[in-house]
């Protein structure tokens, strides 16, 4: 990781058309190989703050530099080679006959070359395990499935960074634990990874900082350890950190907050042990 | 974005009583095209404006409205003032295209009853839209109940006319979705790829709407939709005494314009 960060935006302020005041001044700092899940209300400012990443919104006052560059004058298109945008429904994007063709029908319209084109696709089908698909129509794949082709069409572009805006929504456990374990190897690939959504416990388990936005505002920004500590703030967020957190923090826990079941064990286990050690004197 | 949609606001139209909004509605458009001197039809297309004023409507609506219709306006503007056989004449042609009916005269009639069709349009087109973004649907669909209309029919039409702007909304997402993976930035692209890339629009879009009207058809049979007991509403409305007066006063308007026109006074004479 270096020290210049790959996103930095500045008294980010967007007003939509009809009047509403989505973002109020935010201020960001994301360096490269971050893993950040950005969490709030509904109506909090999440999708407005990532659309603005990849320029589907405009500030309507501030700045956003990616990689050390201001993105206002650059294009979607441009943009998409660096910041890969997945939306929340793969209905919105799947059009073709097949998943190859549907994974390279973007890559056509990017100019790239045929054999570098396939080359792609290939990559691309084969990290989202899609191969055994590649020739099926994808309207008759299930939702977990449509939702990993349409990750996939984004992953042959290779951007560095991606964003997912609640990419678990919908799904059910194998589906979402599938799409979370590819967004983890997206990570340990290197790339940056900015994800909204309200799954707590995902957050504890993945993410290395949470940013909790609450009305336009950034309210914590913090590791998930310290931003789960605070239960009251949260509360008044209408936010709850995950249950084996707040479990914890009842059985008089105290520190960084616990995130998840195996460190609560250890936790316990260790407790019970000088407990049985105290006894013993 | 064209289609039109309930604005919540608190204003004079926003409070008036569905059926009174419409019967205005009714009136404006028989008027509009009872009266063909565009002079009259003009103190129409104000009343209708006052109205979008007093509303507190957006008048970029109006704007892209205007924006869309110039090229049709044009196109019927031109075939009236070289078609109409008036008898003031303006102007004297003896081109070649006399030949496909045109008499080689533009009159004075031609362009008066030209910009009367062009301004009837105008009319027709921003008067609709005034019904629609102030009165929210539920207030609709009762207020076409309470006239008698069946309630199914009732259903269909508001949901029609809601389907418009939900489906912009669903295009606009699709076009960003799209933006993201690279297709739909159609500039410098041959036709044939431009005609491809339409599909990354119009089929998930078309798909969308298949799925969302068999949710809709789903939700409103779990809620007995069509049941053979007469349904109840939530919402009552009651007439007020300033929509009394205003039923009667379009009412009257009504009468006076026939009436006008029966006089033959706000036609091309």
């Amino acid at each position: 990781m270096d020290n210049q960060p790959v996103i930095e935006v500045n008294n980010l302020h967007h007003t939509y058309p009809n009047g509403v005041q989505a973002l109020h001044g935010i201020d960001l700092r994301i360096s490269s190989g971050e893993y950040i899940a950005v969490v709030g209300q509904n109506g909090s400012g999440k999708t407005t703050l990532a659309k603005h990443l990849n320029g589907l919104l405009k500030p309507s006052l501030g700045q956003i530099k990616i990689n050390g560059i201001d993105i206002s004058p650059m294009r979607i298109s441009e943009l998409s080679r660096i910041v890969g945008y997945v939306f929340q429904n793969p209905d919105d994007m799947l059009f073709c006959n097949s998943v190859e063709e549907e994974i390279s029908f973007g890559l056509k319209l990017m100019g790239f070359e045929q054999s570098e084109k396939q080359e792609r696709v290939e990559k691309s089908l084969k990290r989202m395990g899609l191969e055994q698909l590649r020739d099926q129509h994808p309207f008759t794949l299930s939702l977990g499935d449509r939702q990993r082709v349409a990750v996939a069409c984004i992953l042959a572009i290779t951007p560095r960074i991606f964003v997912f805006d609640e990419p678990t929504t919908g799904q059910d456990y194998f589906g979402g634990q599938s799409i979370m374990e590819t967004i983890e190897m997206l990570h340990a690939d290197g790339c940056t990874i900015l994800i909204i959504t309200h799954d707590m416990r995902l957050v504890a388990e993945q993410a290395q900082r949470v940013i909790v936005m609450n009305g336009g505002r950034i309210a914590i920004d913090a590791p998930p350890g310290e931003a789960f500590k605070q239960l009251d703030l949260l509360e008044k967020l209408s936010l709850r950190a995950p249950q084996i957190t707040r479990l914890s923090q009842l059985l008089g826990w105290q520190g960084e907050a616990l995130l998840d079941v195996p460190g609560f064990c250890d936790w316990v286990e260790q407790s019970w042990r000088t407990q049985d050690e105290a006894k013993r004197w | 974005m064209v289609g039109a949609s309930y604005i919540p606001k608190k204003s004079f139209l926003h409070h008036l009583d569905a059926r009174v909004k419409l019967a205005i509605l009714f009136v404006i458009l028989t008027l509009a095209l009872t009266f063909s001197h565009p002079v009259y039809i003009l103190v129409l297309l104000a009343v209708v404006i006052l109205a979008w004023a007093s509303a507190g409507l957006p008048f970029d609506f109006l704007k892209t409205l205007v924006k869309y219709f110039t090229g049709i306006a044009v196109l019927i503007f031109a075939i009236q003032v070289l078609f109409y056989p008036g008898e003031t004449p303006l102007l004297k042609i003896s081109a070649p295209i006399a030949t496909i009916g045109f008499s080689g005269t533009i009159s004075q009639e031609g362009v008066l009853f030209g910009a009367a069709m062009v301004l009837r349009l105008v009319v027709i087109m921003a008067a609709a839209p005034l019904l629609i973004m102030t009165t929210p649907l539920s207030e609709l669909i009762l207020a076409l109940v309470k006239i008698r209309i069946p309630y199914r029919f009732a259903f269909i039409l508001t949901t029609a006319m809601s389907l418009l702007p939900s489906l912009q909304n669903r295009a606009f997402l699709i076009q960003q979705a799209q933006l993201c993976r690279g297709v739909g930035d159609f500039e410098n692209r041959n036709l044939l790829v431009k005609l491809k890339a339409s599909a990354s629009l119009l089929v998930p879009l078309i798909l969308g709407s298949f799925r969302d009207s068999q949710v809709l058809d789903v939700a409103i049979s779990s809620r007995a939709f069509g049941a053979p007991t007469p349904r109840t509403y939530l919402l009552e409305t009651h007439l007020r005494t300033i929509d009394v007066a205003l039923l009667i006063f379009s009412a009257l308007a009504l009468i006076a314009g026939i009436t006008l026109r029966m006089l033959n006074l706000g036609i091309i004479r």
